[in-house]
């Protein structure tokens, strides 16, 4: 069971967010955002800190809930079908979201078996290849730097083969080859996954790009950075 | 998929725990050392002096006591084992507060109950654990020439045990997110077990004390049943809600 086992329909938009808000206790972060990115797009989400970036990433994975407005992922309510939304999204946040007492290869089994894969171990394995952790799989994750743990944690987003990916600034503590590691995986996902990518430095995936909005006063406002019209509103 | 996963996190847990034994051990060694501080105590008391007659299970042992006897120190251990037990308790998440794994564990397609079946039952193998070592030095200390009559409390620590399990991971699960949720957790918690070492301490008292009616033991048991009944169902009910935002 994957994120890719979900029927697609490339009419309606993969990710659909109306009027969306969110307060935390008097302070609204987010007022009224609207998005909507077909299946492939590549959203670059820009703003200062604090703006709702993080926020509105959060509430697209589910793991918070708005306070008003709705939000559609891979044609599934976060509201009312989570648990769709859930097996649909990869998330990398600003934690790695891994056990420091496991070994990178037995955290990645967990999340293997958590999303019901055929064979986790083999997956884990394919996984830790890929971001080029194979030799330091044994290893407790709280052993390894914050770059080997961010590969790591971009590993366990990509376990289930989402159809939509949520990055949270996805580069912070990588070094170049490890940035590079990601360009590869990004490179790949471009056009067949839709990925909303929060960042403060766009120069590097600004060539996947199919839109760019800058989150500002709780709101998305488009920036004139990349070709307009390329799927996005 | 659901037993799978229930196992994936079950193993999760198990491997945590073994890779640094801090809460059973805490556990472990709380239970005792308070079980021989009681008992130091409990030998002053049937002597006149601290420390008394100094001989464990002299003066004093349940056995000696009489009918009735035995509640006062079926009272010691159940106390005992609450405080015990919310150590434990009081870690349930504490593996999912570092480096934010809660999140992780919240973006899989897992059914949250499930999180709360593996997290109780971990709670309930660290309860059993500790009391493995505990309960033979109550009876060591407390039931000289009698210790054997403690494998009949078997379904009392059993059933008390679930309750302390289930009720300890719910309001663990409350109050998660709260700031001083070390402090609210035995506020809002030992109110709510108030019942359960009531019932596992006459239980308990009635088995050691020689000559106890079944009927008792058997009436202490069913509530002791039904208190875990009404909590895991509880639980079931409302733990998709206790894991929101």
């Amino acid at each position: 069971m994957t994120g890719r086992s979900v029927e697609r329909t490339p009419e309606r938009a993969w990710i659909a967010v109306e009027g969306l808000s969110r307060r935390f206790g008097r302070r609204e972060v987010l007022r009224g955002v609207a998005l909507e990115l077909p299946q492939g797009a590549f959203l670059l989400l820009l703003g200062a800190n604090g703006a709702g970036k993080t926020t509105l990433l959060r509430i697209l994975a589910t793991l918070l809930l708005p306070s008003s407005g709705r939000a559609e992922v891979a044609g599934h309510d976060i509201r009312t079908e989570p648990a769709a939304v859930r097996r649909a999204v990869g998330y990398v946040g600003h934690a790695a979201l891994l056990y420091r007492d496991l070994t990178a290869a037995e955290n990645l089994r967990f999340y293997a078996d958590m999303y019901g894969l055929p064979d986790p171990a083999a997956r884990a394995a394919e996984m830790l290849d890929r971001v080029e952790l194979r030799r330091r799989s044994h290893d407790a994750a709280g052993e390894l730097s914050r770059g080997m743990r961010q590969r790591l944690a971009i590993a366990r987003a990509l376990l289930h083969d989402p159809s939509v990916l949520l990055l949270d600034e996805p580069y912070g503590g990588l070094d170049d080859r490890a940035a590079g590691v990601l360009d590869g995986i990004l490179e790949e996902h471009a056009g067949r996954t839709t990925v909303v990518l929060v960042t403060h430095e766009p120069s590097r995936p600004m060539r996947w790009a199919t839109a760019v909005r800058e989150v500002r006063d709780g709101r998305l406002h488009p920036l004139d950075v990349c070709a307009p019209g390329t799927g996005s509103r | 998929m659901a037993g799978r996963q229930l196992l994936a996190l079950l193993r999760r847990d198990l491997l945590l725990e073994t890779r640094r034994l801090q809460t059973v051990l805490s556990m472990v060694i709380f239970a005792v050392v308070a079980m021989v501080v009681v008992r130091y105590g409990w030998s002053g008391a049937s002597t006149g002096s601290p420390g008394g007659s100094g001989s464990l299970g002299g003066p004093g042992a349940v056995g000696d006591a009489g009918p009735g006897g035995g509640t006062v120190p079926a009272a010691m251990l159940w106390v005992i084992f609450v405080f015990a037990a919310m150590l434990g308790l009081s870690r349930t998440f504490a593996h999912e507060r570092e480096d934010e794994c809660l999140d992780g564990l919240l973006l899989c397609p897992v059914d949250r109950v499930l999180v709360f079946c593996a997290k109780a039952i971990t709670n309930l193998a660290l309860l059993l654990v500790m009391q493995v070592v505990a309960i033979p030095v109550f009876g060591l200390f407390f039931l000289e020439g009698s210790a054997v009559r403690l494998l009949a409390c078997t379904p009392v620590v059993l059933l008390a045990d679930i309750g302390l399990a289930s009720v300890g991971t719910l309001v663990a699960t409350m109050v998660l997110h709260a700031r001083s949720r070390d402090l609210v957790l035995p506020v809002v918690l030992v109110p709510l077990l108030v019942p359960v070492v009531i019932a596992a301490t006459s239980a308990t008292a009635a088995i050691v004390d020689r000559g106890a009616p079944l009927a008792d033991v058997l009436g202490r048991l069913g509530f002791l049943a039904a208190y875990d009944v009404v909590f895991l169902v509880l639980a079931w009910g409302t733990y998709d809600l206790l894991m929101k935002d």
